[in-house]
């Protein structure tokens, strides 16, 4: 089994906005920064799951605009991480402000027991 | 040097599903005695041994079953009376000795926390000899 944690987080949030790590923050509102720490668990047959410590933090120079990016990677998140294959526990959750610009934190411990791939986008062949 | 993994115990041939780890302990049964002439020391010799084990396991309720022995199996084993309720036991590591006896659950737990993978643990005793497979 391989860790995919990472890339289902960000395919998961794709259409909601820009995730991206601590070194490539813009100024281009909003934005999430997440980060990932993933180990891997054992039994005595190999590597069963993968559990990563998730940091996410979602920022905009508007509230509401926080807010509802945050609201929306929040229900994202767990509904694609609870499957059946993976799972979630929240943790904690914070919202700050510093100098007009809002920032949201969401901790979450991700869980993977199965493999994971990005889907295959479907094209249209359709030609009527 | 023996990795965990490669020790393995077996209840009729199958391990069990999602098993993280496997303790033997071998405890003396003892006999005491005390004479004069051994001035205040106790003496004591060994007249047998007590053979247990206790095995941790992940619950896994949607593993191959062919090749472990999964949680439901396990509580209805813990849940026979008399000669239904002892198995074959093996024990393995690796290259070293396999040694096999009959078994006896004496204690089954289960462990469910709201935010970890539930866990349950078996208590085995052998009752009887526990002895050397032969080669």
């Amino acid at each position: 089994m391989t860790d995919s944690l990472r890339a289902k987080l960000v395919y998961t949030c794709r259409e909601i906005c820009p995730m991206v790590l601590s070194e490539d923050e813009t100024k281009v509102y909003p934005y999430a920064v997440y980060d990932i720490t993933s180990t891997a668990q054992m039994d005595k047959d190999g590597v069963y799951a993968f559990f990563g410590e998730t940091v996410i933090r979602v920022v905009s120079n508007v509230k509401s605009e926080a807010d509802s990016t945050a609201a929306a990677i929040q229900s994202a998140v767990e509904s694609a991480f609870r499957d059946g294959s993976s799972n979630f526990v929240p943790g904690d959750f914070s919202k700050d402000c510093q100098e007009g610009i809002w920032t949201i934190e969401m901790n979450y411990t991700l869980k993977q027991y199965a493999d994971w791939s990005e889907p295959v986008e479907q094209t249209n062949t359709n030609t009527d | 040097m023996v990795q965990g993994y490669n020790v393995a115990l077996k209840i009729n041939d199958l391990t069990i599903l999602g098993r993280t780890q496997d303790d033997l302990t071998i405890a003396a049964n003892i006999k005491e005695s005390q004479t004069k002439d051994d001035a205040g020391s106790k003496q004591y010799s060994v007249v047998g041994q007590e053979v247990s084990f206790k095995c941790s396991a992940l619950i896994d309720v949607s593993g191959d079953t062919a090749s472990a022995m999964d949680r439901d199996s396990l509580i209805a084993l813990a849940l026979e009376v008399g000669e239904d309720a002892e198995f074959d036991v093996t024990y393995e590591a690796d290259d070293g000795d396999a040694y096999e006896g009959t078994g006896i659950i004496t204690n089954y737990t289960e462990s469910s926390n709201a935010s970890d993978d539930a866990t349950l643990s078996v208590d085995i005793k052998i009752t009887g000899d526990f002895t050397k497979v032969n080669a």
